[in-house]
C-alpha cells in the first residue's frame, strides 16, 4: 500500500476478518457502527436514507438534500455532516457540476449511452477526488470523514466527493520544542496538513506513507511514514503489525497509540519519540526511522528510539558544529545534575562530610545550624513544593502562570530561608536541580528523572554514595535491557559501534558523520561524499 | 511477568534496606568539626591530655545566617586518657556533638610529650579513617600544644587555618622548613631513618591570646610563630635546627623552593641578596671499602634581588665571582645542617634509605649499626649556583653616588 | 543456555572488570612488596596461559557452557558430582567477593552500618540484573568499562598532578632475589585475580563468533594486567612500600593524598566508586558461572536461578568469618593456594586430558 499519499479518504480497511468476527458479538448494540458493516446498499434512494437517519441517530449536523437530476429524471440525494465540510467546496460538487453541467451536457451523453451514475461521476471536475462508494461501512466513513456522498434513487452506489472542511489551526510555531535557528512551523490537528509539512521537506519517491484507521468509535486516521531504501522492512512490519493489533474504541491524542505499541510499560524512560517539529521527523526519516502521524494531534510519534536521541536537538544540526558539541554535551550535564543533583547533597552532607572541601563544609554548617529538619526530609520537602510550584505553572491560565509561579517560588524559597526552616543551600540545590531538567530537550525525559530523582534520593539517604551507585547500577542495568523496535535502547554505548559515535554523546561536523547510525539505517548507509571538509580556498591579492 | 514481579521485589527489599536506617548518616548540627589537635601528656597521671580546636560554624561564616561576632570562631575542648582514642571520647562530657577529624589541619605535639617520644601517637592516625595523611604535624617549641592551638589570630579567622598558612608561606619563599605531614612522620618512624617536624612557638602573654581582645589589636598580645625543625632519635626529641642547618636540611631533602642567601660585598658584609628561583638536589652514594661516601649535589638558579653595595653587575665577571660566594654559601649551609645531624646520630636526612637503595646487601650488613656509621660518614658536597638576572636594574644607584662624592 | 548473544567488545570489557575487579583495591602479593608489579605481569603470563586452557575446551565444545562439558568429559554421573562441588566453590568465590568488598566499605567509610545492608544492597543490584540475563550484564559492563576508565584516568592525572609520585620508592627492586617475587607471581596472583577467569568459561558460549574467544580474552587479560601492575606500581611510590603493605585499602589511601593546589583534594568518592562497580562485576560474573552450574544441574531457567543463588551468597558471605583476620587467613591457607587452583587450573587440565583420551580412543574405534 507504499502509493503516495495524493488525496482523501483511502478506503483502507485492516482485517475485514476480524471486523467480521467482532460483529457478531456486539450485535445487540443499536448505535454500533460496525452493525452495517459490509451491508451493500439498497438500491432504492428513500431505503437508503432511512437508513442513514436511523443509524446516525438524526443527528441535526446530518444534513440530507434532496434534488432531481433534470436530464436523467433521476431522484438524487446529497448526504453530508454540516460540521465537517467546506461550504463552497459541497456548493461546487452539488450544485455547480451537477446540475449545471447536466443540463448542458445530457443530451451528448445519453447519445453515448452512458449511464447517469457515471457520467456524475466523470464529471465532477471541480472536486479534487470523486470515489464511489458501494457498502455501508464506506459510506457513513466517508461522511464522517467530511465528504458528500450523493445517492441516486436505483444504484445502489453512491458517489463520494471530497469535500473536507471546517475549522483547523493554522500552521503556527511548536510550542513544545522552540529552536532559535531552524524552521519555525509546527505540526498541527490535521494530519494531512502534517503529512504536508514533511513530504514538502523530502521531495523523494521513495518517502512512502501507509494509512490505516485505528479505533472503533473514533476510526482516527493514522499515517505511517517511512524512507523506502532507507529504513528496515522489518521495522516497517514490526510497526504495522503492533498497530493492526491495536483494538480499542477510542484513539484521542498520540500517547495512546504511544502506550499500546511500546515495548515496555514499566519503565520511567520513553522509548517513543513526539515531536511537534516536522524537522525533527524528517531528520529521523532519513535515520531510517519510522513516523507515525495521528489525525487529531501535533504530537507525531518516532520510532525507534535510543537513550541518547533524547538529548538531541535539531538546532545542533543547524548551529556551527562546535557550538553544538558544546551544547549537547552541557545537557548531558544538566541531565546528571537533574538526576542526582539532590540526592549528591543530602549523600556528601549526611554521609561523607570528608568530602567537602572544610570552608564550604563550615559555611554549610552556619547555614543548617537550627534548620529543624534533616537533609533528607528537607530535600523532599522542598523537591516536592518545587514541583507543584512546576505544575502548577503548566495548567495556570497561560497569563498569570509564570507570573504566580516564579512569585511563589521566589518568595516561598526566599521566607522559607529566613524562617530558618528551610537552609539556602539546599534552595539553591532545588534550583538548580530544576533548572537543569529544563536543559532536556525532549520533554518525556525530563519527566522521568523527576520520579527517578526520589528513588535515589531515597538511596543517598541510606547508605550515601554507595546507595548511589547501587542504585545507577541498577539504573544502568534497567536501560540496557530496554529495546525500542528491536534496538537496544543504550545503542551505540551498549553495543559499542564506533561509527555511530559521531553523533551520540559526541557531535562531529556534518562531513564527518557519513554514515547513518547503523541499526536503523543499516541499507544504504552512507549520507555522504568523503572528503566534504571544506578547505579554504586560495587569498585573493 | 514472572521476572517482573522478581524485579518489583528487588525493588521493595531495596528501598526497604534503604528506609529502614541511616546508620552511617550524621546531621551537620551533630557534628564538631575538629581543625585543629593539640597532644600533650600530663605530668601526673601520665596520661594523655589532648586539646581539640573546633570551629563554630555561625561565627566564622558569613552571610544570612551568619552574621556571627558575637563568640570567638573556635572553641577548645580537652580531654583525658590513657590512649588518644579514649582522650577523645572522654572528651565528649564537655562537647555536645560528636568530635569529627576529617578536616583536622594540624596536629601538634607538646614539647615534653615530644622528648617522652612520639613513636606510639600516631596509630591512631592511622587505624582511624577520619583524620587525613595530609594533615600537617607540629611540634610545640618550649611549651604545651594546647596554649598554640588556643590562641586566636588575626588576618584568618580560624587558627589552624592560620598557622597551615604560615607554613605553607614561609615554606615557599623562605624554605627554613617545608609541609610535613603526617603520612611523612609516619614514613620517617618506619623508614630507617628518622622524622623531623616543624617547631612552633607562642610569644607573648598565652593567657591574653586565648581572649577575643588578641585580634582586637593592631600588635597581637600572644602570637605564634613557625620556628625551626625538630630533630628525633628513636622517636625522641632531641634538639632543634635552625637558620641555616634548617635551610640546609631543606636543600638535602631537596624540599627548597625558594629563599633568600646573603652574600658579601666586598667588605661590606651580608649586603647582597639572592633570591632562589628554583633549585634542585640529588643524592648519590658510593661505596668505598665497604663504607658509604654521600654525593650531594646541589643545582640552584637565583636571581638578584637587592644590592648594597656599588659593584658592577654588568659585568660577567662580578657575576661569576657571586654565584662562587652563594656555591660556599650553599656548602656551608649543607654542611652545617649534615653536622648538627651527625652529632645527634640522627638520620633525618634519608642517607640509610639512599643506602638500601643503592646496595641492599650492604644496607643488611651495616644496618645494625647505622646511628655510629652515619655520625662518622663522609659527605661530599657539590653545589652549581647560576645567578640568571639582576632586576629592573643594571648598576645600583650606589655606584652613581660614589662617582658623585669623588667629583667633590 | 539462554538464547543471547555477547558480541568481542563486550566479552573484553567483562574479562577487563572482572579481572581488575576487587584486585585493584586490595594489596595483591604481600611477599614482594617493591616488586609486586612484576609479580603481576609474572602471574600474568601464567594467566594467560590458563585462559588457553578454557578457551580450547570452549573451541571443542563451542555450544556447551563449562557444566555442560564437564558433563560431556566425565560423563554424567561423575559430571553431576563435579559441578555440585563446582557449583559449592563458586558460591563460596562469590560470598567472599562480596564479603571483602563490604568489608572494605564498612572499614572506608561505613563503620556503623551493618554488614549485612551494605552486601545486601550489592547483592540486590547484582541479581536485578542477572534476572535481566546475560545480555544486559554484557551492555552494563560495556558501558561502566568506559566510566572505569574515564574514572581511572582522571584519578591518575589527579595523582600525577599533586606530585606526589615518588620513583624512588620502588627502589631496591629485587632486595631479596627474584624468589619471592616468584612465590608471590604463583600461586597467590595467577590464581587472584587469574585463576579465577573460570567463570567466565560458562560465558564463552554465547560469544558470536567463537574464534574471537581466544584474541579478545587475551587481549582483555593484558589490559587488565598491564593496568593492575601500573596502579600498583604507583600506589607503592606514593604510599612508601610500608605504609603499601600494612594497608587494608592501598588505593583508597593513595587518593586521600591527593592535593593539587589545594583545591582538588578528598577525592575519595573516585576510588570508592571504583570499588564498586569492580565489585560488581566481580559479584555479577561469578554468581552468573554459578547460576549457569545451577541451571544445567536442576534443569532450570538460567535467569530464574539469580534469585536463589544470590541469596545463598549473600548468607554465605555473612557466614563465611566471623572477624577480617579470620577471612584474611583463610584466603591466604584455603583459597588461594587449595580451592582456586583445583577448580582454576587443575580441573581444566584435567578435562583436556580426559578430553584428549577419549578423543584418541574414539578415533581408534
Amino acid at each position: 500500500m507504499g502509493i503516495p499519499f495524493g488525496g482523501y479518504p483511502m478506503s483502507f480497511f485492516r482485517n475485514e476478518s476480524k471486523k467480521n468476527k467482532k460483529q457478531s458479538h456486539d450485535q445487540n448494540e443499536n448505535t454500533d457502527l460496525r452493525k452495517s458493516g459490509n451491508i451493500p446498499l439498497y438500491s432504492d434512494l428513500n431505503a437508503n436514507l432511512d437508513k442513514i437517519k436511523s443509524e446516525l441517530g438524526n443527528s441535526s449536523d446530518l444534513i440530507i438534500r434532496h434534488f432531481e437530476l433534470g436530464s436523467f429524471q433521476a431522484q438524487a440525494a446529497a448526504v453530508f455532516v454540516d460540521t465537517l465540510i467546506d461550504n463552497k467546496l459541497v456548493d461546487e460538487f452539488i450544485l455547480g457540476s451537477l446540475m449545471i453541467n447536466t443540463a448542458q451536457e445530457s443530451h451528448n451523453n445519453i447519445e453515448a449511452d452512458k449511464s447517469v451514475f457515471d457520467f456524475i461521476k466523470d464529471n465532477a471536475r471541480t472536486i479534487r477526488e470523486v470515489q464511489v462508494v458501494t457498502s455501508w461501512n464506506e459510506l457513513i466513513m466517508s461522511v464522517f470523514s467530511g465528504d458528500t456522498v450523493i445517492l441516486i434513487d436505483g444504484w445502489a452506489q453512491g458517489i463520494s466527493g471530497s469535500t473536507r472542511g471546517g475549522e483547523f489551526r493554522s500552521i503556527t510555531e511548536s510550542s513544545s520544542q522552540v529552536v532559535i535557528r531552524g524552521p519555525k512551523d509546527g505540526f498541527t490537528e490535521s494530519i494531512s496538513t502534517n503529512i504536508s509539512l514533511v513530504r514538502r521537506r523530502i521531495k523523494s519517491p521513495n518517502l512512502w506513507l501507509e494509512h490505516m484507521k485505528i479505533g472503533d468509535v473514533t476510526q482516527t486516521d493514522i499515517g505511517i511514514m517511512y524512507i523506502k531504501g532507507i529504513v528496515n522492512d522489518k521495522l516497517v512490519k514490526e510497526v504495522k503489525d503492533r498497530l493492526q493489533a491495536i483494538e480499542i474504541d477510542a484513539i484521542l491524542e498520540s500517547g495512546y497509540i504511544e502506550d499500546l505499541i511500546q515495548d515496555e510499560t514499566f519503565t520511567p524512560f520513553p522509548t517513543m519519540l513526539n515531536t511537534e517539529r516536522p524537522d525533527s521527523v524528517a531528520g529521523n526519516l532519513l535515520e531510517g526511522r519510522v513516523a507515525i502521524f495521528i489525525d487529531g494531534t501535533p504530537f507525531v510519534l518516532v520510532a525507534p528510539t535510543t537513550f541518547f536521541s533524547y538529548f538531541q536537538s535539531v538546532e545542533d544540526y543547524y548551529q556551527r558544529f562546535d557550538i553544538g558539541f558544546a551544547i549537547r554535551l552541557l545537557r548531558y550535564l544538566a541531565f546528571f545534575i537533574s538526576l542526582l543533583g539532590p540526592s549528591i547533597y543530602i549523600a556528601a552532607i549526611t554521609f561523607h562530610q570528608e568530602m567537602i572541601p572544610t570552608a564550604l563544609l563550615i559555611s554549610l554548617a552556619a547555614q543548617r545550624d537550627g534548620v529543624p529538619f534533616p537533609a533528607f526530609v528537607e530535600a523532599v520537602m522542598m523537591e516536592i513544593t518545587f514541583e507543584i510550584l512546576r505544575e502548577a505553572g503548566v495548567r495556570m491560565p497561560r497569563a498569570i502562570g509564570q507570573a504566580v509561579s516564579i512569585v511563589g517560588a521566589l518568595v516561598l524559597g526566599q521566607a522559607a530561608v529566613q524562617a530558618g526552616i528551610i537552609s539556602a543551600a539546599m534552595v539553591i540545590v532545588v534550583a538548580i536541580t530544576g533548572i537543569a531538567s529544563f536543559a532536556v530537550p525532549v520533554f518525556n525525559l525530563a519527566i522521568s528523572v523527576r520520579l527517578l530523582r526520589f528513588l535515589i534520593m531515597v538511596f543517598a539517604a541510606s547508605t550515601g554514595f554507595y546507595g548511589i551507585a547501587i542504585i545507577m547500577i541498577m539504573i544502568i542495568g534497567h536501560l540496557c535491557s530496554l529495546r525500542s523496535f528491536g534496538v537496544p535502547y543504550m545503542a551505540p554505548f551498549a553495543p559499542f559501534n564506533l561509527p555511530d559515535q559521531d553523533d551520540a554523546i559526541l557531535h562531529f561536523p556534518l562531513w564527518a558523520r557519513l554514515t547513518r547510525p547503523h541499526l536503523t539505517g543499516k541499507k544504504n548507509n552512507k549520507r555522504m561524499k568523503n572528503h566534504l571538509a571544506p578547505t579554504p580556498g586560495p587569498e585573493e591579492k | 511477568m514472572k521476572a517482573k514481579r522478581v524485579m518489583l521485589y528487588l525493588l521493595i527489599l531495596g528501598i526497604m534496606i534503604s528506609l529502614t536506617g541511616c546508620w552511617n548518616g550524621r546531621e551537620l548540627t551533630k557534628l564538631a568539626f575538629v581543625l585543629a589537635m593539640g597532644i600533650d601528656r600530663s605530668p601526673k597521671t601520665n596520661e594523655y591530655k589532648v586539646s581539640f580546636q573546633v570551629v563554630i560554624p555561625g561565627s566564622v561564616a558569613t552571610g544570612i545566617t551568619g552574621g556571627g561576632g558575637t563568640t570567638t570562631p573556635v572553641v577548645i575542648y580537652t580531654g583525658k586518657g590513657n590512649t588518644l582514642f579514649s582522650a577523645i571520647r572522654n572528651a565528649s562530657k564537655r562537647v555536645s556533638r560528636q568530635l569529627f577529624f576529617a578536616h583536622l589541619q594540624l596536629v601538634v605535639i607538646g614539647e615534653e610529650l615530644a622528648k617522652q617520644g612520639i613513636q606510639d601517637l600516631f596509630d591512631f592516625f592511622e587505624r582511624s579513617k577520619e583524620p587525613r595523611l595530609t594533615t600537617l604535624v607540629l611540634v610545640a617549641r618550649g611549651s604545651e600544644a594546647k596554649p598554640i592551638i588556643s590562641t586566636l589570630t588575626s588576618l584568618e579567622k580560624i587558627p589552624a587555618n592560620s598557622v597551615s598558612g604560615k607554613i605553607k608561606m614561609s615554606s615557599t619563599l623562605l624554605s627554613e622548613n617545608f609541609g610535613i605531614e603526617i603520612y611523612d612522620v609516619l614514613r620517617g618512624l618506619v623508614n630507617e631513618g628518622e622524622p623531623i617536624i616543624n617547631g612552633v612557638k607562642l610569644t607573648g602573654d598565652p593567657d591574653k591570646g586565648m581572649e577575643k581582645s588578641n585580634v582586637e589589636k593592631t600588635r597581637s598580645a600572644a602570637e605564634v610563630i613557625i620556628q625551626g625543625m625538630a630533630i628525633f632519635k628513636n622517636g625522641k626529641l632531641k634538639g632543634w635546627l635552625d637558620n641555616g642547618e634548617a635551610r640546609g636540611t631543606t636543600w638535602i631533602l631537596n624540599k627548597m623552593k625558594s629563599t633568600i642567601v646573603e652574600l658579601d660585598c666586598k667588605k661590606k658584609k651580608n649586603s647582597i641578596g639572592v633570591e632562589i628561583i628554583r633549585s634542585s638536589t640529588e643524592l648519590h652514594v658510593e661505596v668505598k671499602n665497604g663504607e658509604p661516601l654521600f654525593h650531594i649535589h646541589i643545582k640552584e638558579e637565583g636571581n638578584l634581588s637587592e644590592v648594597q653595595c656599588p659593584i658592577d653587575l654588568s659585568n660577567v665577571t662580578v657575576i661569576g665571582d657571586l654565584e662562587k660566594d652563594w656555591e660556599i654559601k650553599t656548602k656551608s649551609e649543607v654542611m652545617s645542617a649534615v653536622k648538627a645531624a651527625q652529632k645527634e646520630k640522627s638520620d633525618f636526612l634519608g642517607f640509610g634509605d639512599a643506602v638500601k637503595r643503592a646496595d641492599p646487601k650492604l644496607w643488611e650488613k651495616i644496618k645494625t649499626d647505622w646511628s655510629g656509621i652515619f655520625a662518622t660518614s663522609k659527605v661530599d658536597v657539590k653545589v652549581d649556583a647560576y645567578i640568571r638576572r639582576a632586576g629592573m636594574r643594571l648598576k645600583p644607584y650606589m655606584s652613581e653616588q660614589k662617582q658623585k662624592e669623588k667629583r667633590q | 543456555m539462554e538464547k543471547a548473544r555477547i558480541n568481542a567488545n563486550q566479552l573484553f570489557a567483562m574479562i577487563f572488570l572482572f579481572e581488575i575487579g576487587t584486585a585493584i583495591v586490595l594489596p595483591v602479593g604481600f611477599a614482594s612488596v617493591q616488586s609486586v608489579w612484576m609479580a603481576i605481569l609474572i602471574a600474568l603470563v601464567f594467566g594467560i596461559g590458563l585462559y588457553l586452557i578454557y578457551d580450547y575446551l570452549y573451541r571443542e565444545y563451542p555450544n556447551l557452557p563449562l557444566s555442560g562439558y564437564i558433563k560431556a568429559i566425565l560423563g554424567k554421573p561423575i559430571g553431576w558430582v563435579v559441578n555440585l562441588s563446582l557449583l559449592l566453590f563458586l558460591i563460596h568465590n562469590d560470598a567472599r567477593v562480596l564479603r571483602e568488598t563490604s568489608e572494605l566499605l564498612v572499614t572506608a567509610s561505613y563503620d556503623m552500618t551493618p554488614l549485612i545492608v551494605i552486601s545486601a544492597l550489592m547483592i540486590v543490584a547484582v541479581i536485578y540484573v542477572l534476572s535481566k540475563g546475560v545480555e544486559v550484564i554484557a551492555r552494563v559492563a560495556e558501558i561502566y568499562f568506559l566510566i572505569f576508565l574515564f574514572l581511572g584516568l582522571l584519578g591518575f592525572i589527579f595523582i600525577l598532578f599533586s606530585n606526589i609520585i615518588e620513583i624512588k620508592n620502588l627502589f631496591p627492586l629485587l632486595s631479596k632475589g627474584w624468589k619471592p617475587v616468584f612465590q608471590a607471581a604463583f600461586p597467590r596472583i595467577t590464581m587472584f585475580p587469574f585463576g579465577e577467569t573460570i567463570s567466565i568459561a560458562t560465558i564463552l558460549p554465547y560469544l558470536k563468533k567463537s574464534v574471537t574467544g581466544r584474541k579478545t580474552g587475551i587481549f582483555a587479560l593484558i589490559a587488565s594486567g598491564l593496568i593492575l601492575s601500573f596502579s600498583h606500581a604507583i600506589e607503592i611510590c606514593v604510599l612508601g612500600p610500608d605504609i603499601y603493605a600494612r594497608s587494608t585499602f592501598p588505593l583508597f589511601l593513595m587518593i586521600t593524598r591527593v592535593n593539587i593546589a589545594d583545591f582538588v583534594q578528598r577525592m575519595d568518592a573516585f576510588v570508592i566508586l571504583a570499588l564498586i562497580i569492580g565489585a560488581f562485576f566481580k559479584c555479577a560474573i561469578h554468581m552468573y558461572a554459578a547460576m549457569s552450574v545451577a541451571a544445567d544441574m536442576f534443569h532450570m531457567e538460567i535467569r530464574k536461578m539469580a534469585l536463589p543463588v544470590g541469596i545463598t551468597i549473600l548468607v554465605a558471605s555473612i557466614m563465611l568469618a566471623s572477624n577480617w583476620a579470620q577471612f584474611l587467613a583463610m584466603g591466604k591457607e584455603v583459597i588461594t593456594s587449595i580451592l582456586i587452583p583445583i577448580y582454576g587450573m587443575y580441573l581444566p587440565i584435567f578435562l583436556v586430558i580426559v578430553h584428549l583420551i577419549r578423543k584418541r580412543l574414539f578415533k581408534k574405534s
